[in-house]
């Protein structure tokens, strides 16, 4: 018993000092650890994969590249607010309309590990009311390292030698083409990481084509460039470690599915990070965490037969500092944080700035090796407002192996804080009226308010292991758009005026059951499902909760008989779903030419998918390669009435690692 | 006396073996022919798609039903990487679908690498086949199909070999389009599923027959069934290569 608590202690300290190497083998209650491993073996062959992992999480995409998230039924599609962090900083290589997790250059190589949070709960001077995923690099290894990654995919579906015969049919090219560089110098007290990330994903799915073609000007497939590189500075003192962080990215020809348009507009997106993060140590129990973050995000215009430009440049200033006290048996923080955003557009505005503060504590104790209590409570500020965050999680040990958690969260969001469309327009950015959307809102705008509660039981035994998890959620004041969306069988584009109705209220219900057996170190399971729907409403709030499959079951096998080689196969069922803005469209067909057509559909049948992957090292890890089919069953798949379907794709990836001390 | 009767029961099943083979060779070559000739003659428009295949695997069942009774079924010998196995193979496409109405049968020639993997065999190859169109309005072009894959070897009596394995790879069409002014190149991926046996003829020479199976994910998915035959080549690989692969 003393060594079990021993061990448990340990595990709880390390965990307070964030130790890399450690960080799957003490996550902490309410989160998710991927261990490198786990994520290299996985099919993630960029960091966009990620999320297709996280069973809590249901994503949607038009496009294949930009994902939305609703996140352990924390929000539908609407109201996402995720965070992404690398290493303590907060990125967000995105504008206000998608999330481009992908444009951040850093290869799965160097990820030790993936930390993701589905609960709410206050991390890294953030209160991750709506999902956080926190990504944890390898430290440099001594001496110079070099990663270079090639990825090039290939969707089927081509015409093929009956281009020139009467069942000629469009073209599918390829569908991704990538090159990442990351080099890793690390002499004694200081390390650098410089990579560049060189990408293009050409738009091909026959639902899109027309309507790219019509904002384009361009009788070919539309083809998104991508250039981004970061440069990553530390150092490593006995008291102090620091990362200096700098990273760009831009994205050109981007075709943005912009909702209220109905369409894709092409677009160049820029994207600029800045920032260092550290701690400092005063003896064995005290520490000062520090964050300090400069980021912009701009929307530029690309040529476009739409003459459509989002005139929109988003500067944000973000400063934080934690002190922590670690005791036996308890850590205490507090902290505080300021940030500030600034829109820079040719549109005037009555304000172009927004500032908010925020103050925060926590508590994270353990009583014995049986019961462990955390909770954080945060208020972010303006001049004019304030609104509180709570979170609180009991962790309690009934017997060996197996436990019962309970978790309790409170969370209220200022005006603005999620930095969406619909704040900058009621400030006076008048993209909508410039051109000719019209929109409507019913009513004032709240603050909105989530009450969660998750109860879980769970087993760990030697080789099997058991999760079921009840959750709850109340989301109240929740801002939802509208639109009766109608065809345009010109270039199958859709128009609808947009309603925005900012206080609708809900309550949803989930259920989760997560199995992993691992009969040998060589073979493991993982079979997981969920259940989750909108229990009692507002008739808008349960129509957006129909958007988001009701069911979902993944199933998991990784096989490594040896070390050098691996295989991997990901089955994932997710039963329909229903999105009401397209029911005047359903089972529209929008003919694209005399012998091709498509069909739009308000619902989106059910889908099983199966991924597999094959992984090999030569060289003793010098080379490694990988072979990764998705969709191997080819059924059809889509994610969004207007967007593509993800029909069998395969991907190769060559990666070369050189090490020199 | 009991070895002794043991050694003869072996020398029997080797010449049933050997004979099992011969014969299913000659028989599948004679039974291709007549099909080609009954389609070049027109009077057999319609052939059951995989027939030829299908007649194939009976063969190779009826094979290793009676290696099986004999007791004497067995994996790869060799380490994996410890040795190579270069093969050429000539394929003549047996079967008849949509794409016939555009192209005569096809036939080519594969040139493969093969290496124990683990729990089986490794085959990289590439195939070449140059296609003939029916009419003047349909491009003729040259088929390449490069691929890699896995199998298993099963060892039969008589020294013969049954190899089961598919491959994932790569198509690429060189449309030969003098008269349309257009592309020149496609390219898709493609699944190709095979049989094949094989028997000594000289040292660690092999003759090969097999079937196999390329089903190429166009749009208009293009499903071809090939009789191959053919000879291979086995040696010890060199150390660089086993060390590469490892």
């Amino acid at each position: 018993m003393r060594i079990v608590r021993t061990a448990y202690l340990v595990v709880f300290i390390l965990s307070f000092y964030g130790a890399e190497e450690s960080m799957c083998a003490s996550a902490p209650p309410g989160r998710r650890c991927i261990a490198a491993d786990e994520l290299q073996t996985s099919g993630v062959t960029r960091l966009g994969d990620i999320l297709q992992l996280l069973d809590e999480w249901t994503v949607q995409t038009t496009d294949g590249y930009s994902w939305h998230a609703s996140v352990n039924g924390l929000n539908s599609y609407a109201g996402e607010g995720w965070i992404i962090m690398v290493d303590g900083h907060q990125l967000a290589p995105s504008p206000m309309l998608f999330k481009d997790i992908s444009a951040i250059p850093l290869a799965v190589e160097v990820i030790d590990s993936v930390e993701v949070m589905n609960t709410p709960q206050l991390h890294g001077g953030y209160f991750a009311g709506k999902g956080l995923i926190h990504i944890h690099t390898s430290s440099p290894k001594r001496g110079m390292m070099l990663h270079v990654v090639g990825l090039v995919g290939d969707e089927t579906g081509d015409p093929g030698p009956y281009r020139y015969t009467d069942y000629q049919t469009p073209n599918v090219d390829r569908i991704g083409r990538e090159g990442l560089f990351t080099v890793d110098f690390h002499p004694e007290g200081t390390y650098a990481r410089i990579a560049v990330l060189a990408r293009d994903h050409t738009f091909t799915d026959i639902n899109m084509r027309h309507r790219i073609f019509g904002a384009l000007d361009e009788d070919k497939w539309a083809n998104m460039s991508q250039l981004s590189s970061s440069v990553a500075v530390g150092i490593d003192g006995a008291r102090h470690h620091g990362e200096l962080y700098l990273a760009h990215a831009m994205t050109s020809k981007y075709l943005l599915f912009f909702q209220p348009l109905g369409r894709e507009v092409p677009v160049t997106t820029v994207w600029s990070h800045a920032g260092a993060a550290g701690t400092v140590t005063a003896g064995e129990r005290h520490r000062v965490d520090y964050r300090v973050f400069y980021e912009s995000n701009e929307l530029r215009r690309y040529d476009n037969m739409l003459d459509f430009d989002f005139d929109w440049k988003m500067r944000s200033y973000t400063g934080n500092t934690e002190l922590a006290y670690l005791g036996r048996t308890a850590r205490l923080s507090v902290g505080a944080g300021f940030e500030r955003r600034e829109l820079d557009t040719g549109y005037r505005l009555t304000t172009d700035s927004y500032q908010v503060g925020s103050v925060y504590g926590s508590c994270d104790k353990s009583y014995g090796a049986r019961l462990r209590q955390s909770g954080g409570i945060m208020v972010r500020f303006t001049a004019k407002e304030a609104a509180l965050k709570a979170s609180l999680l009991h962790d309690v040990a009934i017997t060996r192996g197996s436990g019962v958690m309970a978790s309790l969260s409170f969370s209220r969001y200022l005006l603005g804080e999620g930095n969406d469309l619909w704040f900058w327009v009621g400030r006076g950015y008048g993209l909508l009226d410039t051109y000719g959307i019209d929109c409507t809102v019913h009513g004032a705008f709240q603050r909105s308010t989530n009450v969660t509660s998750d109860l879980s039981w769970s087993f760990d035994g030697d080789d099997f292991s058991v999760d079921i998890t009840g959750s709850y959620r109340y989301l109240g004041h929740v801002q939802l758009e509208r639109q009766d969306l109608l065809l345009n069988p010109r270039d199958c584009s859709f128009e609808g005026p947009v309603h925005v109705f900012p206080d609708e209220s809900g309550h949803t219900a989930m259920g989760t059951l997560a199995l992993r057996y691992h009969p040998s170190p060589v073979f493991s399971h993982r079979l997981f499902y969920s259940y989750q729907e909108a229990v009692a409403g507002s008739e808008r709030f349960r129509a957006a909760w129909e958007s988001v499959p009701h069911h979902a079951v993944h199933y998991s096998m990784s096989y490594r008989p040896v070390e050098d080689f691996s295989l991997w196969s990901y089955f994932r069922y997710s039963s329909s779903s229903y999105w009401k803005d397209y029911t005047e469209v359903d089972r529209t067909i929008c003919q694209l030419d005399d012998r091709t057509s498509t069909v739009y559909n308000a619902r989106i049948p059910s889908a099983y998918i199966l991924d597999v992957q094959v992984r090999k090292r030569f060289l003793d890890g010098t080379m490694v390669g990988s072979l990764l089919a998705r969709n191997l069953f080819n059924r059809e798949h889509r994610l969004h009435p207007a967007g593509a379907s993800f029909d069998l794709s395969f991907y190769v990836q060559l990666q070369v690692n050189l090490h020199t001390n | 006396m009991h070895m002794l009767a043991q050694t003869g029961s072996v020398r029997k099943d080797l010449l049933c073996a050997r004979m099992l083979f011969w014969y299913s060779t000659a028989t599948a070559i004679n039974r291709a022919h007549a099909f080609m000739q009954a389609i070049d003659s027109g009077t057999e428009r319609s052939i059951p798609l995989k027939l030829s295949l299908l007649y194939l695997c009976i063969v190779f069942m009826t094979a290793l039903k009676s290696s099986s009774e004999a007791g004497i079924l067995s994996a790869e010998q060799s380490g994996p990487f410890e040795t190579l196995k270069v093969g050429v193979e000539y394929l003549s496409n047996t079967n008849r679908n949509l794409f016939h109405e555009f192209w005569d049968p096809v036939r080519g020639i594969d040139l493969s690498i093969a290496t124990p993997f683990y729990a089986g065999t490794m085959r990289t190859g590439i195939s070449l086949f140059p296609v003939t169109a029916k009419d003047v309005a349909t491009p003729d072009y040259y088929h390449i199909f490069v691929h890699a894959g896995w199998g298993k070897h099963l060892r039969l009596p008589a020294d013969l070999n049954l190899f089961g394995g598919f491959s994932i790879g790569y198509n690429t069409f060189i449309l030969g389009i003098e008269a349309i002014e257009g592309i020149r190149y496609e390219s898709e991926l493609g699944l190709m599923f095979s049989l094949r046996m094989s028997v000594p003829v000289y040292g660690n020479w092999r003759a090969v027959l097999g079937g196999s199976h390329l089903t190429v994910l166009t749009h208009e998915r293009i499903e071809l069934v090939f009789l191959t035959f053919g000879l291979n080549y086995s040696f010890d690989s060199p150390l660089w290569f086993r060390n590469f692969m490892q």
